[in-house]
Protein backbone atom coordinates (compact mmCIF):
# COMPACT_ATOMS: atom_id res chain seq x y z
CA UNK A 1 0.00 0.00 0.00
CA UNK A 2 1.28 3.11 -0.83
CA UNK A 3 0.53 6.30 0.25
CA UNK A 4 2.87 9.10 -1.31
CA UNK A 5 1.03 10.73 -4.26
CA UNK A 6 2.27 13.46 -6.34
CA UNK A 7 1.04 15.87 -4.24
CA UNK A 8 2.43 15.30 -1.28
CA UNK A 9 5.78 14.86 -3.13
CA UNK A 10 5.35 18.37 -4.19
CA UNK A 11 5.73 18.84 -0.55
CA UNK A 12 9.64 18.05 -0.88
CA UNK A 13 12.17 21.15 -0.66
CA UNK A 14 10.06 24.35 -0.26
CA UNK A 15 11.03 26.11 1.95
CA UNK A 16 8.39 26.38 5.16
CA UNK A 17 8.43 29.86 6.86
CA UNK A 18 10.99 31.11 8.84
CA UNK A 19 10.84 31.53 12.58
CA UNK A 20 12.99 33.69 14.67
CA UNK A 21 12.89 33.35 18.89
CA UNK A 22 11.30 35.86 20.90
CA UNK A 23 14.18 37.28 21.80
CA UNK A 24 18.05 37.76 21.61
CA UNK A 25 19.55 34.78 23.66
CA UNK A 26 19.31 35.70 26.87
CA UNK A 27 21.71 35.06 30.12
CA UNK A 28 19.11 34.16 32.35
CA UNK A 29 17.25 32.16 29.50
CA UNK A 30 20.45 30.26 28.97
CA UNK A 31 21.06 29.59 32.94
CA UNK A 32 17.88 28.04 33.15
CA UNK A 33 18.60 25.70 30.03
CA UNK A 34 21.76 24.69 31.31
CA UNK A 35 20.52 23.97 34.58
CA UNK A 36 17.76 21.58 34.18
CA UNK A 37 20.02 19.64 31.25
CA UNK A 38 22.72 19.02 33.53
CA UNK A 39 25.20 20.51 31.45
CA UNK A 40 28.89 20.18 32.64
CA UNK A 41 31.27 22.68 30.52
CA UNK A 42 31.33 26.27 32.08
CA UNK A 43 31.59 27.83 28.76
CA UNK A 44 27.82 27.99 28.88
CA UNK A 45 27.66 30.06 32.04
CA UNK A 46 31.28 31.68 32.72
CA UNK A 47 32.21 34.45 30.55
CA UNK A 48 36.32 34.31 32.07
CA UNK A 49 35.88 30.33 30.68
CA UNK A 50 34.41 31.21 27.41
CA UNK A 51 37.19 33.88 27.06
CA UNK A 52 40.22 31.35 27.73
CA UNK A 53 38.14 28.95 24.41
CA UNK A 54 37.27 29.69 21.04
CA UNK A 55 34.23 30.93 21.96
CA UNK A 56 35.06 34.28 23.42
CA UNK A 57 31.50 34.84 25.07
CA UNK A 58 29.20 32.83 26.83
CA UNK A 59 27.82 30.33 24.00
CA UNK A 60 24.16 27.76 24.38
CA UNK A 61 24.93 24.09 24.05
CA UNK A 62 25.44 23.16 20.29
CA UNK A 63 21.91 21.28 20.72
CA UNK A 64 20.05 24.59 22.09
CA UNK A 65 18.90 26.18 18.68
CA UNK A 66 16.25 23.27 18.55
CA UNK A 67 14.35 24.96 21.41
CA UNK A 68 14.95 28.35 20.58
CA UNK A 69 11.71 29.23 19.08
CA UNK A 70 9.07 29.37 21.66
CA UNK A 71 5.21 30.54 21.69
CA UNK A 72 4.59 34.02 21.77
CA UNK A 73 2.77 35.66 24.75
CA UNK A 74 -0.92 36.51 23.83
CA UNK A 75 -1.35 33.65 21.59
CA UNK A 76 -3.56 31.05 21.62
CA UNK A 77 -2.46 28.56 25.14
CA UNK A 78 -2.16 25.25 24.03
CA UNK A 79 -3.21 23.32 26.98
CA UNK A 80 -6.56 24.66 26.87
CA UNK A 81 -7.29 21.81 24.60
CA UNK A 82 -7.02 19.70 28.26
CA UNK A 83 -10.30 21.85 29.01
CA UNK A 84 -12.40 20.31 25.75
CA UNK A 85 -10.16 17.12 25.93
CA UNK A 86 -8.71 16.06 29.35
CA UNK A 87 -7.39 12.96 27.92
CA UNK A 88 -5.04 14.79 25.56
CA UNK A 89 -1.40 13.73 25.46
CA UNK A 90 0.17 17.00 25.47
CA UNK A 91 2.02 16.65 22.43
CA UNK A 92 1.65 19.17 19.88
CA UNK A 93 2.54 17.12 17.00
CA UNK A 94 2.84 19.87 14.68
CA UNK A 95 5.66 21.20 16.17
CA UNK A 96 7.98 18.74 14.82
CA UNK A 97 7.02 20.17 11.53
CA UNK A 98 8.63 23.17 11.80
CA UNK A 99 5.39 24.86 10.01
CA UNK A 100 5.62 23.07 7.11
CA UNK A 101 2.51 21.73 6.06
CA UNK A 102 1.18 18.65 6.93
CA UNK A 103 1.75 15.31 4.81
CA UNK A 104 -2.08 14.47 4.59
CA UNK A 105 -2.37 10.58 5.22
CA UNK A 106 -4.51 8.33 7.36
CA UNK A 107 -1.90 7.38 9.63
CA UNK A 108 -2.26 8.59 13.27
CA UNK A 109 0.54 7.63 14.87
CA UNK A 110 4.01 9.91 14.91
CA UNK A 111 7.10 8.59 15.87
CA UNK A 112 10.94 10.05 16.03
CA UNK A 113 12.98 8.28 13.86
CA UNK A 114 16.03 9.63 14.55
CA UNK A 115 18.48 13.31 14.20
CA UNK A 116 21.28 14.23 12.55
CA UNK A 117 23.23 17.64 13.26
CA UNK A 118 25.78 19.30 12.00
CA UNK A 119 27.43 22.33 14.15
CA UNK A 120 28.88 25.13 12.36
CA UNK A 121 29.08 27.75 15.26
CA UNK A 122 27.19 28.33 19.13
CA UNK A 123 24.84 30.78 19.78
CA UNK A 124 26.26 33.52 22.23
CA UNK A 125 24.73 35.58 23.86
CA UNK A 126 22.71 38.39 22.33
CA UNK A 127 22.73 35.97 19.17
CA UNK A 128 18.91 36.15 17.85
CA UNK A 129 18.39 32.28 16.79
CA UNK A 130 15.85 31.81 13.44
CA UNK A 131 15.10 29.06 11.98
CA UNK A 132 13.15 27.20 8.34
CA UNK A 133 12.37 24.02 7.56
CA UNK A 134 11.81 21.73 4.60
CA UNK A 135 11.25 18.76 3.65
CA UNK A 136 14.11 16.45 2.10
CA UNK A 137 12.59 13.57 1.62
CA UNK A 138 9.09 11.69 1.39
CA UNK A 139 8.61 8.02 0.84
CA UNK A 140 6.76 5.02 1.44
CA UNK A 141 7.65 2.26 3.13
CA UNK A 142 6.35 -1.36 4.47
CA UNK A 143 7.40 -1.52 8.39
CA UNK A 144 6.66 -4.71 10.08
CA UNK A 145 3.26 -3.71 11.98
CA UNK A 146 2.28 -2.71 8.00
CA UNK A 147 2.60 0.51 5.68
CA UNK A 148 4.50 3.64 6.73
CA UNK A 149 5.54 7.09 5.62
CA UNK A 150 9.00 8.28 6.23
CA UNK A 151 9.89 12.00 6.29
CA UNK A 152 13.30 14.07 6.60
CA UNK A 153 12.97 17.72 7.74
CA UNK A 154 15.80 19.31 7.51
CA UNK A 155 16.16 22.64 9.74
CA UNK A 156 18.57 25.44 9.06
CA UNK A 157 19.43 27.50 12.58
CA UNK A 158 20.79 30.72 11.43
CA UNK A 159 21.52 34.30 13.28
CA UNK A 160 20.34 37.16 12.65
CA UNK A 161 22.83 37.94 9.78
CA UNK A 162 22.12 34.59 8.10
CA UNK A 163 25.13 33.21 9.24
CA UNK A 164 24.51 29.44 9.82
CA UNK A 165 24.27 27.96 13.08
CA UNK A 166 23.33 23.81 12.73
CA UNK A 167 21.83 22.16 10.60
CA UNK A 168 19.33 19.33 12.05
CA UNK A 169 17.48 16.79 9.87
CA UNK A 170 14.77 14.56 11.55
CA UNK A 171 13.04 11.35 10.73
CA UNK A 172 9.17 11.45 11.22
CA UNK A 173 7.81 7.91 10.75
CA UNK A 174 4.03 7.74 10.29
CA UNK A 175 2.16 4.96 10.80
CA UNK B 1 45.20 25.69 22.34
CA UNK B 2 46.06 22.41 24.90
CA UNK B 3 44.14 19.41 24.61
CA UNK B 4 43.29 16.30 22.66
CA UNK B 5 45.39 15.96 19.00
CA UNK B 6 44.53 13.92 16.33
CA UNK B 7 47.62 11.50 17.29
CA UNK B 8 46.43 11.03 20.52
CA UNK B 9 43.25 9.20 19.21
CA UNK B 10 43.40 5.24 17.95
CA UNK B 11 40.41 3.62 16.32
CA UNK B 12 38.81 1.65 19.73
CA UNK B 13 39.70 4.50 22.31
CA UNK B 14 36.85 4.28 24.36
CA UNK B 15 35.33 7.53 25.40
CA UNK B 16 35.17 8.54 29.11
CA UNK B 17 31.46 7.95 29.96
CA UNK B 18 29.04 9.99 31.52
CA UNK B 19 26.96 9.08 34.07
CA UNK B 20 23.47 10.85 34.81
CA UNK B 21 20.99 9.64 37.26
CA UNK B 22 18.72 7.91 38.56
CA UNK B 23 16.64 10.52 36.89
CA UNK B 24 13.76 11.37 39.38
CA UNK B 25 10.53 12.53 37.65
CA UNK B 26 11.76 16.21 39.37
CA UNK B 27 14.41 15.89 36.88
CA UNK B 28 12.48 15.16 34.11
CA UNK B 29 10.00 17.76 35.09
CA UNK B 30 12.64 20.66 35.17
CA UNK B 31 13.77 19.56 31.97
CA UNK B 32 10.56 19.19 29.97
CA UNK B 33 9.75 22.70 31.78
CA UNK B 34 12.96 24.77 30.61
CA UNK B 35 11.84 23.30 27.25
CA UNK B 36 8.25 23.99 27.54
CA UNK B 37 7.08 20.52 26.53
CA UNK B 38 4.11 19.65 27.66
CA UNK B 39 4.06 15.78 27.03
CA UNK B 40 2.38 14.23 29.94
CA UNK B 41 4.05 10.88 29.22
CA UNK B 42 7.11 12.57 31.46
CA UNK B 43 5.65 13.80 34.33
CA UNK B 44 2.28 12.49 34.33
CA UNK B 45 1.84 9.13 36.06
CA UNK B 46 -1.39 8.26 36.00
CA UNK B 47 -1.51 9.25 32.42
CA UNK B 48 1.26 7.45 31.09
CA UNK B 49 0.98 4.57 33.14
CA UNK B 50 -3.23 4.23 32.66
CA UNK B 51 -3.86 5.80 29.55
CA UNK B 52 -0.89 5.21 27.19
CA UNK B 53 0.11 1.77 28.99
CA UNK B 54 3.65 2.54 29.34
CA UNK B 55 5.38 0.69 32.07
CA UNK B 56 6.66 4.49 33.41
CA UNK B 57 7.21 7.91 33.03
CA UNK B 58 9.91 8.44 30.24
CA UNK B 59 13.09 10.26 30.20
CA UNK B 60 12.90 12.41 26.83
CA UNK B 61 14.63 11.85 23.92
CA UNK B 62 15.46 15.34 23.89
CA UNK B 63 17.34 15.04 27.17
CA UNK B 64 19.48 12.00 25.81
CA UNK B 65 20.19 14.00 23.09
CA UNK B 66 21.93 16.67 24.51
CA UNK B 67 23.58 14.05 27.00
CA UNK B 68 25.36 12.68 23.33
CA UNK B 69 26.67 16.29 22.44
CA UNK B 70 28.14 16.37 26.19
CA UNK B 71 30.09 13.01 25.96
CA UNK B 72 31.81 14.39 22.73
CA UNK B 73 32.18 18.07 23.24
CA UNK B 74 33.76 16.69 26.96
CA UNK B 75 36.26 14.43 25.55
CA UNK B 76 36.98 16.59 22.05
CA UNK B 77 36.84 20.27 23.45
CA UNK B 78 38.49 22.94 24.12
CA UNK B 79 40.85 21.89 21.05
CA UNK B 80 38.27 20.29 19.02
CA UNK B 81 35.12 20.35 17.61
CA UNK B 82 31.95 18.36 17.18
CA UNK B 83 31.21 18.89 13.25
CA UNK B 84 28.35 16.12 13.13
CA UNK B 85 26.02 14.00 15.53
CA UNK B 86 23.13 11.58 14.57
CA UNK B 87 21.25 9.30 16.86
CA UNK B 88 17.81 7.23 17.09
CA UNK B 89 15.95 6.15 20.12
CA UNK B 90 14.98 2.42 19.69
CA UNK B 91 13.91 2.04 23.65
CA UNK B 92 12.57 4.02 26.35
CA UNK B 93 14.25 4.76 29.57
CA UNK B 94 12.26 5.23 32.32
CA UNK B 95 12.24 7.37 35.89
CA UNK B 96 14.48 5.74 38.17
CA UNK B 97 16.85 4.77 35.69
CA UNK B 98 20.58 5.91 35.72
CA UNK B 99 21.68 6.89 32.11
CA UNK B 100 25.59 6.17 30.93
CA UNK B 101 26.58 7.48 27.71
CA UNK B 102 29.42 5.98 25.80
CA UNK B 103 31.29 6.24 23.01
CA UNK B 104 34.31 4.25 20.94
CA UNK B 105 36.27 5.54 17.95
CA UNK B 106 35.50 3.53 14.95
CA UNK B 107 37.96 5.46 12.22
CA UNK B 108 40.53 8.17 12.20
CA UNK B 109 41.50 10.05 9.14
CA UNK B 110 43.45 13.43 7.83
CA UNK B 111 42.05 15.64 5.63
CA UNK B 112 42.74 18.86 4.90
CA UNK B 113 45.50 19.43 7.99
CA UNK B 114 42.83 18.32 10.46
CA UNK B 115 42.14 15.66 12.19
CA UNK B 116 38.64 13.68 11.41
CA UNK B 117 37.73 11.28 14.21
CA UNK B 118 34.26 8.96 14.03
CA UNK B 119 32.97 7.55 17.45
CA UNK B 120 29.64 5.46 17.64
CA UNK B 121 28.10 6.28 20.60
CA UNK B 122 24.97 5.06 22.95
CA UNK B 123 22.73 5.51 26.17
CA UNK B 124 22.85 2.69 28.01
CA UNK B 125 20.55 2.16 31.22
CA UNK B 126 21.23 -0.07 34.01
CA UNK B 127 19.78 -3.06 32.76
CA UNK B 128 21.97 -2.86 29.90
CA UNK B 129 19.11 -1.79 27.45
CA UNK B 130 20.94 0.24 24.73
CA UNK B 131 17.81 2.95 24.12
CA UNK B 132 19.69 5.44 21.81
CA UNK B 133 22.50 4.65 19.48
CA UNK B 134 24.27 7.05 17.29
CA UNK B 135 27.43 7.99 16.20
CA UNK B 136 29.59 11.64 15.75
CA UNK B 137 32.09 13.06 14.12
CA UNK B 138 34.45 15.10 15.67
CA UNK B 139 37.48 17.67 14.25
CA UNK B 140 41.12 17.38 15.85
CA UNK B 141 44.05 19.45 15.18
CA UNK B 142 46.96 17.63 14.24
CA UNK B 143 49.53 18.03 16.48
CA UNK B 144 51.49 21.48 16.12
CA UNK B 145 48.99 21.83 13.18
CA UNK B 146 46.73 24.53 12.97
CA UNK B 147 43.35 24.93 15.00
CA UNK B 148 40.74 24.16 13.90
CA UNK B 149 38.71 26.69 11.91
CA UNK B 150 35.81 28.63 14.14
CA UNK B 151 33.46 29.37 12.70
CA UNK B 152 33.43 25.78 11.59
CA UNK B 153 32.56 25.38 7.78
CA UNK B 154 31.05 21.99 8.02
CA UNK B 155 32.43 18.78 6.65
CA UNK B 156 30.83 19.11 3.26
CA UNK B 157 29.96 16.27 1.26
Amino acid sequence: MTFVTDEIRALIGVPGPRFEALAPLGADELRRFVQAVLEPDPVHWDADAARARRYGTVVAPPLYVIHAVRRAPGTPDPLDRLQREPDWDGLDVGAGFGGLPPIDVPLTRVLNGGTEAEFFRLPALGTLICSQSRYIDIADREGRSGPMVIARIETRYSDQDGEPLAQVVNTVIMR
Amino acid sequence: MSGLAFEDVAAGDELPELVRGPMTTTHVMRWSAAIENWHRIHYDQPFAVGHDGLPGLLVNGSFKQHLLAQLMRGWLEPAGWLARIEMSFRGMDLVGDTLTAHGRVTEVAQRDGLGLVVCEIGIRNQRGEEGTTGSATGVLPLRGGPAVPYPFPGLGA
